[in-house]
C-alpha cells in the first residue's frame, strides 16, 4: 500500500512547494494523499520532522545538519536552487562594493541589529559566519521566527539591516524603500538555499521510492518552469499564495535565477562547507555524520542531464 | 491593544497599525477588524469553509505566541500580528 505523503513547506515563494499545491500534480499524478505543512522557519520543521509529523519537506541545508547531529533520521534527496540568501538596508547604507570591502561595509552597522529568521537557518549561519570572519563590536543579530515582521522593524529603525531569502528582500524594497547591499553570491557562494528532505525511512521501501521518484519529477519539471518561463510560473504560484501578485514573484525569482532539483558536487560540498562554521557557532555539539547528509540516487534517476544551476 | 497588518493584509486594511480597546475571544476581535476594514480584508482573514472559520494560510501571532489553531480570550493589553506569509524563511 502506498504511504500518503506529509510535506513541509516554507512560505518561499521560489520553492516548488506553491507551484505543486497550486496545480494538485502529486496527487492527481502520483495518486497518493498530501498533507501540507506551512512553517516559519527550517529549524521549526526539523522539529516536526523529528516527532513524524513531516516526512518530506523543503528546508534549507544547515537546520537538517542539526537535526542530523540531534540524530534525527534526515537525508537529502534532491536539490531546488542555490544561493537565496541576500542582504539589503536602507537606502543611506552603501553597498559592499561601494564600502570597498568587509570592514567598511560592516561598519555602516556598528551598533545595530541585523534581522534575520530562526537561529540555525540558513540565513542565521551565514550572517553569524560573515561577522564572525569580519569582527565589528556591536553587531547584533536579531532572529525572528517569522521573517514576515522583519521588514516593518527595519522600516521603523529597530534594525539596520536585514538578511533573508529574496522575497524578504523584495518585500523590503516595496514596503521601507530598502536596497541589496550584499548580492546573494556575494555572501556564500553556491549556499544550498533549500532541497527537498525526507525522513530517512522513505528510502527503504520501494513503494515508497515510486512515490518519491514521482515526486522528485514534478520537482525538476516545476524548477524548469521557473527556470525557463518565470511569467507562467508566477501566474501558477501566485494562485497557492494569498496576497502575492505577479510582480512580485517575477521580480523574486529574478534576484538570484537558479533553480534546479539536482545534486552535482558544487552543492553537496557548499553543504559541508558549513559544518565547520556550524561547529564553531555552537549549533552542532558533535561531529554531523556528513556520509549520511545526501543520497543522490533518486535525483541522478530523474535528472541525468548537468546541472542547471 | 495594538493590532499590526504586515504581508499580504496591510493593503487591504490601508494601514499597518490599529489601535484598538477590545477584549474578548481572538475570533470576535478577527469579526471586529473585518467589519472596520470591509469585505477586502474578510476575504483574506477569514474562510466560513474552514473549521477554524480562519483563512488557514493567515498566521496570527498574539504577543508573538502563533495562536493559529487556537482562540485565546484577549485581555486588551495584547500586540496582535496578522500576515500572509510571504517572506521565507
Amino acid at each position: 500500500m502506498v504511504r500518503g505523503l506529509s510535506i513541509g513547506f516554507l512560505s518561499t515563494l521560489y520553492h516548488t512547494s506553491h507551484l505543486l499545491r497550486a496545480s494538485g500534480g502529486v496527487e492527481a499524478e502520483l495518486g497518493v494523499t498530501c498533507r501540507w505543512h506551512l512553517f516559519g522557519t527550517g529549524p521549526e520543521m526539523v522539529r516536526a520532522y523529528e516527532t513524524g509529523a513531516v516526512d518530506l519537506g523543503y528546508i534549507g541545508l544547515p537546520p537538517v545538519l542539526i537535526g542530523l547531529s540531534r540524530g534525527v533520521p534526515l537525508v537529502c534527496v534532491a536539490g531546488g536552487h542555490v544561493e537565496g540568501t541576500v542582504m539589503v538596508a536602507g537606502p543611506e547604507v552603501r553597498t559592499w562594493e561601494e564600502a570597498g570591502g568587509a570592514l567598511p561595509f560592516l561598519a555602516q552597522f556598528a551598533g545595530g541589529r541585523i534581522g534575520v529568521p530562526s537561529a540555525g537557518s540558513i540565513h542565521d549561519v551565514i550572517l553569524r559566519s560573515l561577522l564572525d570572519a569580519h569582527p565589528v563590536a556591536g553587531v547584533e543579530v536579531a532572529n525572528f521566527a517569522w521573517a514576515d515582521l522583519i521588514p516593518r522593524a527595519l522600516g521603523r529603525g529597530d534594525l539596520v539591516a536585514a538578511v533573508g531569502t529574496p522575497p524578504l528582500a523584495v518585500l523590503c524594497e516595496r514596503e521601507c524603500g530598502a536596497h541589496v547591499v550584499i548580492r546573494p553570491e556575494q555572501l556564500w557562494p553556491f549556499n544550498p538555499s533549500y532541497g527537498i528532505v525526507v525522513r530517512r525511512e522513505r528510502l527503504r521501501d520501494a513503494a515508497d521510492r515510486g512515490v518519491l521518484r514521482g515526486f522528485l519529477a514534478l520537482h525538476e519539471r516545476a524548477c524548469n518552469l521557473i527556470r525557463q518561463a518565470p511569467d507562467e510560473a508566477a501566474r501558477a504560484t501566485v494562485q497557492s499564495l494569498p496576497g502575492v501578485d505577479e510582480a512580485f514573484a517575477k521580480r523574486v525569482y529574478a534576484v538570484s535565477p537558479r533553480y534546479c532539483a539536482s545534486l552535482p558536487d558544487a552543492y553537496v560540498a557548499s553543504t559541508l562547507g558549513f559544518l565547520p562554521v556550524m561547529r564553531k557557532a555552537g549549533y552542532l555539539s558533535g561531529d554531523a555524520p556528513p556520509e549520511g547528509v545526501f543520497d543522490t540516487e533518486l535525483i541522478r534517476e530523474v535528472h541525468p542531464e548537468p546541472a542547471h544551476y | 491593544m495594538k493590532v499590526c497588518f504586515l504581508s499580504g493584509l496591510k493593503d487591504v486594511a490601508g494601514r499597518e497599525e490599529l489601535d484598538i480597546v477590545y477584549r474578548g475571544p481572538l475570533s470576535g476581535l478577527l469579526e471586529a477588524l473585518c467589519d472596520r476594514h470591509g469585505p477586502a480584508l474578510r476575504a483574506r482573514l477569514l474562510d466560513p469553509e474552514h473549521p477554524s472559520g480562519r483563512n488557514a494560510f493567515v498566521k496570527i501571532l498574539v504577543d508573538g505566541r502563533d495562536v493559529q489553531v487556537e482562540d485565546p480570550d484577549l485581555t486588551g493589553t495584547e500586540t496582535v500580528f496578522l500576515f500572509l506569509p510571504i517572506a521565507g524563511g
